[in-house]
């Protein structure tokens, strides 16, 4: 038996046990994937506020519907549009606006000193610049197939299915966002692309 | 080399991250693997992918995962008491009322809401007898009720 069929069999038998009343299973099966869901949460929502709440309306969302997964399609996937329908439904009741405004007021503040060497700050600077352009400037569907495909992993027939899309739209979002990331890691490293012209 | 360094910029930018590791036999990745300044600028690209990705996996929500599950247990017992609470609460509700109702009974001992009948006011009829007849008004035991004879 190979590890990730070993791996699926316990999820499975972990969802079952919580289908079945058995709240040890259901807090199992919450532990296993609760980081899972915030960075599903993250990718789709882009702030971390939200994700929070996302996140947190899903294990509620999830034990309520739980019965009614029917085994059809992978536990993750069914998850993960669970965690979807939870952020759409933020969006719809949320000023999300409001908060984006307080964020950048926060953000323009002047920053103090840091006192750790120039290099280990710039490594966390350039990654944070990343995750800023990740959250903020890719779109949301960018954003979401991008972290799904390109850094957790998933094929991208299973994200088609996850999202719903069609393979072609989901290829289509990767590029471009793959595209927006990429052009911004080589702007810090201006020495690399010197000699390739526009 | 296949390929140019130009054109390999511009497929760099939307390549598969085995491709940028010069896996495979694509003409990217067969470029990669042999000109070193697209190898570098290849290697750049996904040490930048995994520094975003590590930043990301640094993103932890707020809440651990015990307090999530504790804020979870009281939502869904508020939920549920939104949900099926009446059916605990009509029943009780319904038995303080009426004990109220028994308990504290007003001064003149009657039942709040009890149907009181009151004697309904004597009105003398204004009978006249017609020319050349005589008239007699009878109570009866019904007193809302007169008999009147004419003769």
């Amino acid at each position: 038996m190979s590890e990730l069929t070993r791996i699926g069999d316990g999820i499975s038998a972990l969802v079952r046990g919580a289908q079945a009343g058995d709240e040890a299973a259901f807090e199992r099966l919450v532990r296993r994937f609760y980081e899972q869901i915030y960075r599903w949460a993250l990718a789709r929502t882009g702030d971390r506020d939200d994700a929070d709440d996302v996140t947190q309306e899903v294990l509620v969302r999830l034990h309520r519907h739980l019965p009614s997964f029917d085994g059809r399609s992978a536990f993750s996937t069914w998850l993960y549009q669970v965690t979807r329908s939870a952020a759409a439904d933020l969006f719809r009741k949320r000023a999300r606006r409001e908060r984006l405004t307080l964020k950048l007021v926060r953000e323009a503040r002047p920053e103090s000193h840091d006192p750790r060497g120039d290099e280990e700050v710039t490594d966390e600077r350039r990654a944070s610049d990343l995750v800023r352009v990740f959250l903020e400037e890719l779109s949301d569907r960018q954003r979401e197939v991008f972290d799904l495909v390109d850094l957790q992993g998933f094929g991208p027939v299973e994200v088609s299915v996850m999202l719903g899309m069609e393979p072609v739209t989901v290829r289509s979002h990767l590029f471009r966002a793959r595209k927006a990331i990429r052009r911004r890691i080589l702007e810090n490293c201006p020495e690399l692309v010197e000699g390739y012209g526009d | 080399m296949a390929i140019e360094c130009k054109t390999a910029f511009g497929l760099l930018l939307e390549a598969e991250p085995a491709e940028l590791a010069g896996q495979g036999d694509s003409e990217l990745a067969n470029h990669v693997r042999e000109c070193t300044r697209c190898g570098a600028v290849a290697a750049r690209l996904l040490a930048g992918q995994g520094e975003l990705a590590g930043a990301l996996d640094g993103l932890s929500p707020r809440a651990d995962v015990e307090e999530a599950l504790s804020i979870t247990r009281a939502r869904r017992r508020r939920i549920g008491w939104r949900r099926h609470g009446w059916r605990v609460a009509a029943p009780l509700a319904a038995a303080a009322a009426l004990t109220a109702l028994f308990l504290v009974r007003p001064p003149d001992g009657r039942m709040p809401g009890e149907v009181v009948l009151l004697p309904a006011p004597r009105i003398e009829p204004a009978v006249e007898a017609p020319l050349a007849q005589n008239v007699m008004v009878f109570e009866t035991q019904d007193r809302s009720a007169k008999v009147i004879w004419f003769y």
